[in-house]
């Protein structure tokens, strides 16, 4: 157990630099915004004391390292300051919006592991055979195809025609289970295709190398069926590496959310960045910004976690793997 | 030298896949045809008094209000759109911006990430320590919400967007090449080059970089797909460059709002876009298969 937590703590002090940096970037934003950026905010017609009153609340007056750490002090503290368009707390707005982007990318997720896992399997099994080449040719489709076009066939050729798929907003779970599934299934559709495309290459060519293994062959020497070597013993070998990539998807799954999000007009993190950049709402965009990074780098952490969980092989203790 | 050689044989490996594998060269087809295909729309808009995708098919740029969202016929193969636009012009225009936007993303990011990956993994220890860090951090944050938040201050236009998709791309580069240069830089003739007293710069430029150059080119071609798939993403929330510049995300974004009426008008720049980015992803594919048969599915970010 104590080598599990001198992997927690090592992990931790691979996040905290990491973090920083991230909140580096983050603050970078509006800094690097050519000219003044609260005569950007307020445009060319404003007066100079409106813009000197901006540049106070934004605390634009001070020196750029104590800018950066106020910036530090108030995000390690949850505060991204105030909405320049309504005044709200930063975090206030992020926290209202949570609820539907992850339902939309947990969604996406599941979709992603329901289709990916039995046709990347099946391909393995059947390599060289007519399912194989079928899952490969749609895996490359499944990765070629943009989620926002995806998601604009879904509504043409599902939402039209049966009409009990809304097309614009989303409803959540917590509040109406029938309608919350109803509203999440295109949009999770949408955005998990393209992640069960590379779930399934990835799971096929892991199933493939398993199935290779000596203890495979071992396995059926000693009579145990095919099936029970291949779905039980082989499947859980190929399932951990796949473990690994779950995590690192997340931060596609949010990427894409941004993208999926518009065209259903559910109004999670993404819509709110997309509108916040056009109204150059800084403080909501430095906030989103941050929280996403934060939100995937703890994700990542929870994986390696129950990775090193998982695989007795890892040696939690034993630095870089 | 031994290096030049075994280059030359790595190309003719690739093309003799291309001949031999009807799905590689079907991939190879379609990055040929992207490609000529935006560098004939460049030359024809602005370059040549009388555009000839006008002559042949219609202007992409010109509207005709009597035949608004026309459906698919002879004259407009693919339709027209709100404005009376022909739908085939214009997505044969957009192609330009896609692959102007993916080649100059993807350069960048290959001249930046491959340097770094080189360096890192030359100058290992604090320097290693410092780059590899940094790529984490940019690897913290979804590929396009950081190129979103980078449009945020560099303003809308194609070098913004080239620079912002070009920054997400940097780690998977620079990864990429550190893992190969780690390998490389280990092998005798670097040691040999090292010990007659070359200056850094030549080891790395003349002994370590061509050595690297597969992994590179397998990257590159995964690269492109995911970065036109991103520029039409970014087109689509509006934040891609401006109109009236055809590109495919924006024909998708005004076609969602005729997407009752009008199912061509989202049918056909979407695949405009699917068949390409399905193209640079058979073919890189078969480069993979061809110079580096072990190695799975690359590094790819959405």
């Amino acid at each position: 157990m104590s080598r599990l937590l001198r992997y927690l703590a090592s992990r931790l002090l691979w996040a905290i630099p990491v973090l920083l940096g991230a909140s580096v970037v983050t603050f970078a934003i509006m800094q690097l915004t050519p000219g003044d950026p609260a005569r950007f905010i307020l445009g060319q017609r404003a007066s100079p004391e409106t813009v000197e009153q901006l540049r106070r609340q934004l605390g634009l007056h001070k020196p750029v390292y104590v800018q950066y750490l106020d910036f530090l002090t108030n995000a390690v503290q949850g505060d991204f300051g105030t909405s320049l368009q309504t005044q709200e707390p930063v975090t206030d707005r992020i926290a209202q919006r949570v609820p539907y982007t992850a339902q939309l990318s947990v969604a996406g997720l599941l979709i992603a592991i329901a289709i990916s896992f039995p046709v990347g399997v099946i391909g393995a099994v059947r390599e060289g055979e007519f399912a194989d080449h079928a899952s490969r040719v749609g895996a490359l489709l499944g990765i070629s195809t943009p989620n926002f076009w995806l998601a604009l066939l879904l509504i043409l050729l599902v939402a039209v025609p049966f009409q009990s798929f809304p097309i614009f907003g989303m409803t959540l779970v917590t509040n109406d289970p029938i309608e919350g599934v109803l509203s999440t299934v295109l949009p999770a559709v949408s955005l998990g295709t393209a992640q069960a495309a590379l779930l399934t290459r990835l799971l096929r060519g892991g199933m493939l190398d398993e199935l290779q293994e000596g203890y495979v062959r071992t396995a059926k020497a000693y009579g145990i069926s095919t099936g029970e070597v291949t779905y039980v013993y082989a499947l859980k070998n190929a399932l951990l590496p796949t473990i690994t990539v779950i995590g690192l998807q997340l931060g596609s799954l949010l990427g894409g959310a941004v993208i999926v999000e518009q065209v259903f007009g559910i109004p999670g993190l993404g819509r709110m960045a997309v509108s916040a950049i056009f109204t150059k709402d800084y403080p909501v965009i430095q906030g989103i910004t941050m929280f996403i990074a934060v939100a995937f780098v703890s994700a990542n952490l929870v994986v390696d976690l129950l990775y090193a969980k998982l695989d007795p092989r890892i040696d939690v203790g034993g630095g870089e793997q | 030298m031994s290096t030049g050689r075994r280059r030359m044989g790595v190309r003719f490996r690739v093309y003799r896949r291309i001949r031999t594998d009807p799905i590689a060269g079907v991939g190879a087809l379609i990055v040929v045809a992207s490609v000529a295909i935006a560098l004939f729309s460049i030359v024809d808009d602005f370059l040549l008094s009388e555009r000839m995708i006008s002559a042949v098919l219609h202007d992409p740029y010109a509207g005709d209000p009597s035949n608004r969202l026309a459906n698919p016929s002879f004259s407009h193969p693919f339709g027209t759109d709100e404005q009376g636009r022909d739908i085939l012009a214009r997505v044969l225009y957009g192609t330009r911006t896609s692959i102007i936007v993916g080649v100059g993303a993807v350069t960048f990011a290959a001249l930046v990430g491959v340097s770094l990956g080189i360096v890192t993994a030359y100058y290992d220890g604090l320097v290693d320590s410092i780059g590899m860090r940094a790529m984490d951090v940019l690897l913290a944050f979804p590929a396009i919400l950081l190129a979103i938040a980078l449009l945020a201050s560099l303003g809308r236009g194609f070098t913004s967007i080239i620079l912002a998709l070009g920054v997400a791309y940097v780690p998977s580069f620079a990864r990429v090449t550190r893992s190969k240069a780690l390998s490389v830089k280990s092998e005798e003739y670097v040691t040999a080059a090292e010990v007659m007293g070359y200056p850094d710069y030549s080891v790395l430029r003349d002994e370590i970089l061509p050595n690297c150059v597969t992994p590179i080119i397998v990257q590159s071609t995964f690269s492109l797909a995911v970065a036109i798939i991103a520029e039409a993403g970014l087109s689509f929330l509006g934040l891609g460059v401006t109109p009236p510049t055809p590109t495919w995300g924006i024909m998708l974004s005004t076609a969602q709002q005729y997407i009752t009426t009008a199912w061509w008008y989202s049918l056909f720049p979407g695949l405009a876009i699917m068949v390409t980015v399905l193209g640079y992803n058979l073919l890189g594919d078969s480069i993979r298969d061809v110079l580096d048969p072990q190695s799975s599915d690359g590094n790819r970010r959405l």
